[in-house]
């Protein structure tokens, strides 16, 4: 069956401004919507991503890492879930039912390929998500970006620490969800030019935040691209 | 030059239950591990002033060590022959070893051991495992510094004369000396956040609490335990800033500007909370938090879930039966059913918390609300308190009462 990820695009500041109560209400919410996706056998994985504020970005300028940190705009990946659908209209149907905070949206996106690894968070030390960004002009120079970065790091991913990983189709072939006045309306998956697009997402252990950003400046990922570590929250 | 001192603090003091972790499974002694580790700190404040702080500064820290550790065996060899060849050949590898999560286990599992009394274990985590001075310690307890120094010194050597072992505890063991671990964390955190003499919070102590819990949650992530304590700590951080007025008055929960609390933090203990429910079982630190949880999402005081409190304090009285629970629950019977019931919950609880300040506070303000003369409690709550801003509190009470009875 098709699988697809949906991506969770929070609007960060919005997000810190929650009662606690709505806080509350949105995290207990992600939790019921987990166990009804696990009810329909629909769920593969799924995960939230810590503050980007913590996180750092690696990219390159004049073939030198790139190291900045976070936050890195008005939206950021706040979690993600993964799960099988007959095509893509049911993806996105599901998707609609997904926990969203004020100013966020949800992109669903096909997958290419990838494994998943699921129950990260029960793993012993700290765990990164690595999100893999690529830049182009239009859809096609950012495919042949991804499929650069997906050729040279086949085989660079150390066994003792991979937890898994996705490649994703362009967003042309998505549908985004976005909230507007308290109904859920679907869009076309936008190819924002000049803006980068995320391609991949995958998860590596490493001791603390140095450790993994020094394994991704060494990395292929930011010769054509950059990556955005952002830490795997427990929940 | 300030601000790089400053931020190599911050890494020794985060670096040093790993390095020193990794060291002791190399060199067998806690203390020659924390001697190594002072060498390197030394070695890495020179070196990074000039070059900056390296990539991997646990890496650096550990390589640094085992390269002093190295000498100092050498010439221990010189001087007595009949020294053991301490690992030599581990040693002499040029590559730094790999800390592992299972390192800093064991060093916190060691130095929380039940053969050491509660206090003992508390002074050792936070000298060996957080990286605190004696000093820090010393002025944390308001206890001399040397009365501290000896205790730690002592407890070192309890762990070597015993032969404590250094290891994770198995699966049969691990309940009985997580609670330990758990303890030590808890009494830290209860300790910052109100002290038994003196100032009324001592946030440092809050601060390392809170950050001792979150790595006992990435070294043992399917404990529910873990996340419940991780959680209770996290929802009483998120309040700190609230509980004193302007003029460092304390101020009740229910007169706290809710606005103000911390979000992000509140959001930490939440999402800790959330992932201990999917873990499963409701021990007492998960009940705590659960109870703290609805304390912290509540948007009034008046609008707090007292049902759920209610239930909370009922699972940890069936768990164990303790006087000091059955007075908090006596709040929730009291804001649910009013004080007359609130006061008859107090009534079988006198005699074993008659040296107990807060239950006199709690009998005063019950009675204070039924329209009852209530001095007598405040006074006999002022008499047990050791904390000052409660005294402070306590005082003001009993103005208030004074001259509602003029």
């Amino acid at each position: 069956m098709p699988q697809f990820m949906v991506m969770i695009l929070e609007n960060e500041a919005e997000e810190r401004k929650l009662a606690p109560s709505e806080t509350k209400a949105l995290v207990e919410g992600h939790s019921a919507y987990e166990q009804k996706l696990r009810a329909a056998s629909s769920y593969l994985d799924g995960g939230r991503l810590r503050p980007s504020a913590e996180g750092r970005r690696v990219g390159n300028r004049d073939g030198q890492p790139r190291i900045e940190a976070g936050p890195f705009g008005d939206k950021a990946l706040g979690g993600y879930y993964v799960l099988e659908a007959e095509k893509l209209d049911a993806a996105v149907g599901l998707a609609k039912e997904c926990p969203m905070s004020p100013g966020g949206e949800l992109d669903v996106r096909p997958l290419m390929k990838g494994r998943h690894q699921p129950d990260k968070a029960s793993q012993q030390g700290r765990v990164f998500g690595y999100v893999v960004l690529g830049n182009a002009p239009n859809e096609r120079g950012w495919i042949d970006v991804m499929d650069r970065i997906d050729e040279s790091t086949r085989d660079g991913f150390p066994a003792d620490k991979f937890l898994g990983g996705v490649r994703l189709e362009a967003p042309g072939r998505g549908r985004r969800v976005a909230s507007a006045g308290g109904r859920r309306a679907v869009f076309d998956g936008p190819f924002l030019e000049s803006k980068e697009v995320i391609g991949g997402l995958f998860f590596m252990r490493m001791a603390n935040l140095e450790e993994a950003v020094h394994w991704a400046s060494g990395s292929e990922f930011v010769k054509h691209g950059a990556v955005e570590i952002r830490e795997l929250w427990r929940s | 030059m300030e601000e790089l001192s400053q931020t190599l603090d911050e890494v020794f003091r985060r670096e040093k239950s790993r390095v020193v972790g990794a060291l002791v499974r190399m060199l067998g002694s806690i203390d020659t591990a924390e001697e190594a580790f002072q060498e390197a700190v030394l070695a890495a404040l020179s070196s990074w002033r000039v070059a900056g702080a390296p990539a991997n500064p646990a890496a650096w820290l550990t390589t640094a060590a085992k390269n002093y550790a190295r000498d100092v065996t050498r010439h221990k060899r010189i001087v007595d022959q009949k020294a053991p060849l301490l690992m030599e050949k581990e040693l002499a590898t040029a590559e730094p070893i790999e800390s592992i999560p299972d390192d800093e286990l064991r060093l916190i599992f060691t130095c929380c051991h039940p053969v050491l009394t509660l206090d003992t274990q508390v002074a050792l985590t936070l000298k060996v495992v957080a990286g605190f001075t004696t000093d820090d310690i010393a002025r944390a307890f308001l206890s001399p510094e040397k009365t501290i120094a000896q205790r730690i010194t002592r407890a070192k050597k309890t762990i070597e004369e015993e032969r404590l072992s250094y290891e994770v505890p198995d699966r049969a063991e691990l309940p009985e000396r997580l609670a330990s671990v758990l303890a030590v964390v808890y009494l830290m955190f209860n300790e910052g956040h109100t002290t038994r003499e003196g100032p009324l919070m001592r946030l440092d102590l809050q601060v390392e609490s809170l950050r001792l819990g979150r790595l006992l949650c990435d070294l043992l992530p399917n404990e529910p335990e873990v996340f419940g304590l991780f959680a209770l700590i996290a929802f009483s951080f998120a309040r700190a800033a609230t509980r004193t007025d302007e003029r460092g008055d304390l101020l009740l929960l229910s007169d706290q500007d809710r606005s103000r609390w911390d979000r992000p933090t509140i959001k930490e203990g939440l999402m800790a909370l959330q992932r201990a429910r999917r873990l499963g079982a409701r021990g007492s630190y998960v009940l705590q938090a659960e109870i703290a949880a609805c304390h912290t999402t509540a948007q009034t005081w008046d609008g707090t879930d007292w049902r759920c409190i209610m239930g909370c304090y009922d699972e940890l009285l069936a768990l164990a039966p303790s006087p000091v629970v059955a007075l908090n629950r006596a709040v929730a019977v009291c804001m649910r059913d009013g004080p007359e019931e609130g006061l008859a919950a107090l009534a079988e609880l006198e005699a074993p918390l008659a040296s107990y300040h807060l239950f006199y506070a709690l009998r005063a303000d019950f009675r204070r609300r039924l329209g009852q003369d209530a001095r007598d409690d405040y006074h006999r709550a002022l008499d047990l308190a050791g904390n000052e801003s409660e005294r402070s509190f306590l005082q003001r009470q009993i103005d208030k009462a004074n001259r509602g009875a003029m």
